[in-house]
């Protein structure tokens, strides 16, 4: 069995999708959406994007979802989560004090102009380039991220996901 | 001045008949649902039920003419009952003389010390109480009251053990072989009715159709089925026994207390004389130890003999002549004329009148009820009972105004009503006085039948006067039709009615606000679970490990370093993710500085300038800081000397005016100096910048400019314009 690396299985930096910290949430989005992979011949799309300062340092990082969480309406953001999740249930009655259905367009696409610092997560770990392929694991069960910086000489080299690292893991068990 | 000590005057600026309409149909619906409430929780509180009855009857009024909301409807409540119940336990029988006078007596002690709070305004005294105690204390005391009226439920009759929990033991013990089928099945019937009549149309009073329905169907099968007989009626030589030495024992207890009351005076008489170490008196206090110990060991005799009366259950033969005799079930002779079904000693907590044993071959109704109005009268004053109801009075006095002013500001919330807490408190104080001089015991306002009020369309207090005409009219004409009402649909009340105190939300609410105020509210609801009946002790172990966290709070105070922000604001940097500038060290501090956390600030400070080489500044971040005690002031001039002859510079932004005057009035304003103490953060840094980085290695600083601690990527990475090129 072939012990990999951090390295044999990250994404290198060039490759991998990033972004500035000033790119508003719009920007952050058509990133996303434009951006793919290529794994076992097929394209699967990016999740997180890298985001970075104006002297290339490597700040945090940015989900999908804490886009979609970024671009909800203040109004919205008020309410404790059971009232917000009412608010859309189809077998509930609409609260009648709240603003129209149309009126969140505006509110979404006003939320876009963030910027994706607002929203981004602080590196909570990162991995060696030659750290096994189990320290990865344990890294991202433990601080739950999906993508993980690897560093070599303290410095970022490229991104691990967590999608190459299970399909390393499967291809051992399932052969 | 009329208007203040006579507020009910405002009801009638625009007063018209179609409001006086709704306040009338507001008034009789209450009627309808606190009637029925108010025996339930009359026989929570161990009272009578008609007691509940009276503190219906004047205090509803007496809150709403001198109370500030007008749709509170103020009455017996669960909560306060179960406080009284609780509080009178240790020190009468429930039911008894003694016991009622008490009650009544805590209701005057709360209201005096409710008034006393509503007239100097220190309304606020209730924050002691804070949120987190009252969940705990609320969901336990519901749990409390719900598993307390089991015993009726099931029609079993147990004894109280020292412990709630205890007592709950017992009652699931007897249950499994007394349950008094008819007494459970008419309570489950109210259940169904009450539940039904809930989701099919909540304007219909429930618990009344419930207690209408049940009463006649009570009445109808005869559900009372009392007898009185005479020891030697029953047959079985094994249970005659067991009365006459029920008796003999319960004697004894009597007797030696009595020799217990005496043995203690002279001890005290003796103690005067020769000195509380004496010989004599050592002696005496043995006697009196071996005294006390042979009243327990009786007294758990008793209980014993109790237990198995209780469990007793007797088949009434008829004799010729028509007499009865009693056998024990299942030792009936032969070919016997059976009367009634089975019949259970009815023990309480007195001796047994040999000559009038009460036998129950049914079940327990409320009986009879006096008629007419209660009298009024001045509540008895024991100043020993007065200082030993005190801190429950208390209790109850800032639990029950709390309840009454939450329920005032839920409803004011939705009629727009401004209000005013103290002129509640005034409001809560008269009525429970009033109510207690016409034998009312401790009232508060009830979120059920104020919801009730509201929604019957109640304009003004006037519909709280109507309520207590309605039940002045139900005490003078209409009380025989409340005889047979079963006990165990007043349990059924309570119950239905103590599920909505059940609120596991508002722990989880707790605990995602605060985890230590979660676990309060967890442990609070543990302790008055676990010491019930004393239900006080629950609720100071809340408050007691409330106020130990605040202090620890203050002492530990929330110090960050700020960095600027994208959005042009300063930040704590840590969770930001932000560098820190070299040379200033801008501190926050987010409480009043005062003398439980001068020291935390002090050293917090040190420990910064100690951490940073290339110190220059220290800007201190002062919004927070609302109250400035001589400690904390005394503490900023230390450090303002003590830093600069340390060759650092030290500024402040954000302070307050009463702050500043109080710089100005102990002159530590002209140490710092005027130009060093700014309105805002930017304008301080905006000041400071130029002079603390001359010469500086700082290329951009994290005050001046966003700088981020990142990752450092390598040089082999190819970058993308896009964002070398930096923001726009």
């Amino acid at each position: 069995m072939e012990i990999k690396k951090a390295g044999d299985l990250m994404i290198s930096l060039d490759k991998y999708p990033h972004i500035p910290y000033w790119f508003t949430l719009r920007q952050a989005m058509a990133e996303i959406e434009n951006a793919e992979f290529e794994m076992n011949g097929n394209k699967c799309p990016c999740r997180v994007l890298l985001v970075f300062d104006e002297k290339y340092q490597l700040l945090g990082t940015v989900r999908r979802r804490d886009i979609l969480r970024g671009l909800e309406p203040e109004f919205l953001s008020n309410l404790v989560i059971e009232e917000r999740k009412n608010y859309f249930d189809s077998g509930k009655d609409q609260p009648s004090k709240h603003p129209a259905i149309d009126k969140l367009r505006e509110s979404i696409l006003d939320r876009a102009q963030r910027p994706v610092s607002d929203i981004m997560l602080i590196i909570k770990a990162t991995v060696n380039y030659d750290d096994h392929i189990l320290r990865v694991i344990y890294e991202m069960v433990d601080n739950n991220v999906s993508v993980i910086p690897v560093l070599k000489d303290n410095r970022v080299i490229g991104a691990l996901r967590s999608e190459d690292v299970f399909h390393e893991v499967a291809k051992l068990l399932l052969g | 001045m009329v208007r203040k000590l006579f507020p009910f005057l405002s009801w009638f600026e625009h007063y018209t008949p179609v409001k006086l309409r709704s306040d009338l149909i507001a008034g009789v619906t209450v009627a309808l649902v606190l009637i029925p409430q108010s025996m339930a929780y009359a026989k929570l509180a161990g009272l009578p039920v008609f007691y509940g009855l009276y503190a219906s009857f004047l205090p509803p009024m007496m809150a709403a003419l001198f109370g500030s909301s007008y749709q509170l409807a103020t009455g017996p409540v669960a909560v306060v009952s179960l406080m009284t119940a609780a509080a009178l336990e240790p020190l009468a029988t429930a039911g008894s003389p003694g016991f009622i006078a008490y009650a009544v007596l805590i209701a005057l002690m709360v209201g005096i010390f409710q008034l006393l709070l509503g007239v100097l305004k220190l309304g606020l005294v209730v924050n002691f109480l804070s949120h987190p105690v009252v969940a705990g204390f609320t969901n336990a005391a519901a749990l409390i009251i719900a598993t307390s009226q089991l015993s009726s439920i099931f029609g079993v009759d147990v004894e109280s053990g020292a412990h709630h929990y205890e007592t709950i033991y017992n009652i699931g013990k007897a249950a499994l072989v007394s349950t008094h089928g008819v007494t459970l099945g008419l309570a489950a019937l109210a259940f169904a009715i009450m539940i039904l009549l809930k989701r099919v149309n909540p304007r219909i009073p429930n618990v009344l159709v419930a207690v209408v329905i049940t009463t006649i169907i009570s009445w109808a099968i005869g559900f009372e089925h009392n007898y009185k007989c005479t020891i030697r009626q029953i047959a079985s030589p094994e249970v005659r026994l067991a009365v006459t030495t029920h008796n003999v024992v319960s004697d004894g207890i009597e007797q030696e207390t009595n020799a217990r009351t005496l043995l203690n005076a002279t001890i005290a008489e003796k103690g005067k004389k020769y000195g509380s170490h004496s010989q004599q008196i050592m002696e005496l206090e043995y006697q009196l130890s071996l005294l006390n110990l042979r009243i327990e060991g009786e007294k758990a005799r008793l209980k014993t003999l109790r237990e198995q009366l209780r469990a007793l259950k007797l088949t009434g033969v008829r004799q010729t002549g028509g007499s009865l005799l009693f056998y024990v079930k299942g030792t009936t002779p032969p070919g016997s004329e059976i009367y009634g079904k089975t019949w259970r000693l009815k023990i309480g907590n007195q001796k047994i009148n040999e000559d009038m044993i009460p036998l129950v071959g049914g079940g327990a109704v409320v009986g009879d009820i006096p008629k007419g109005l209660p009298s009024f009268q001045f509540p008895g004053l024991h100043l020993g009972i007065v200082l030993n109801l005190l801190p429950i009075a208390a209790i109850i006095s800032l639990l029950g105004f709390m309840e009454a002013i939450s329920i005032a500001k839920a409803m004011a919330a939705k009629t727009g009503q401004r209000l005013d807490p103290n002129q509640e408190l005034i409001g809560q104080g008269l009525s429970n006085i009033v109510g207690s001089f016409s034998q009312s015991y401790a009232v508060s306002g009830s979120f059920s039948r104020s919801a009730v009020n509201l929604q019957a369309g109640a304009v003004t207090g006037m519909s709280s006067v109507f309520t207590s005409g309605i039940v002045m009219i139900s005490l003078l004409f209409l009380t025989p039709l409340l005889y047979y009402l079963p006990q165990s649909v007043l349990a059924a009340i309570i119950m239905m009615a103590v599920v909505n105190l059940v609120n596991v939300k508002s722990f989880i609410h707790a605990w995602q606000a605060q985890k230590y105020d979660g676990a309060i509210a967890i442990i609070t609801f543990a302790c008055t679970l676990v010491f019930a009946p004393h239900l006080d002790t629950g609720i100071m172990v809340g408050v007691a490990l409330s106020l130990v966290l605040f202090l620890i709070r203050t002492m530990n105070p929330d110090i960050a370093m700020l960095s600027k922000y994208t959005d042009g604001t300063y930040r704590n940097a840590a969770r930001f993710n932000l560098k820190q500038c070299r040379h200033i060290a801008v501190i926050r501090f987010s409480r009043s500085l005062f003398f439980s956390n001068v020291n935390y600030l002090e050293e917090k400070i040190l420990q910064v300038v100690s951490s940073m080489p290339d110190l220059r500044h220290i800007l201190i971040v002062a919004n927070a800081i609302n109250e400035l005690d001589a400690s904390g002031e005394e503490t900023l001039s230390l450090l303002v000397t003590r830093l600069r002859e340390a060759g650092y510079d030290i500024s402040f932004s954000g302070f307050n005016d009463s702050i500043l005057d109080v710089l100005r009035r102990t002159h530590l304003y002209d140490r710092i100096r005027e130009d060093h103490l700014f309105r805002n953060v930017a304008f301080a840094i905006d000041s400071i910048y130029e002079s603390t980085h001359r010469n500086s290695i700082e290329k951009d600083c994290p005050l001046m400019k966003v700088c981020f601690k990142g990752l450092e990527v390598s040089p082999d990475v190819k970058h993308r314009a896009i964002i070398t090129d930096g923001p726009k």
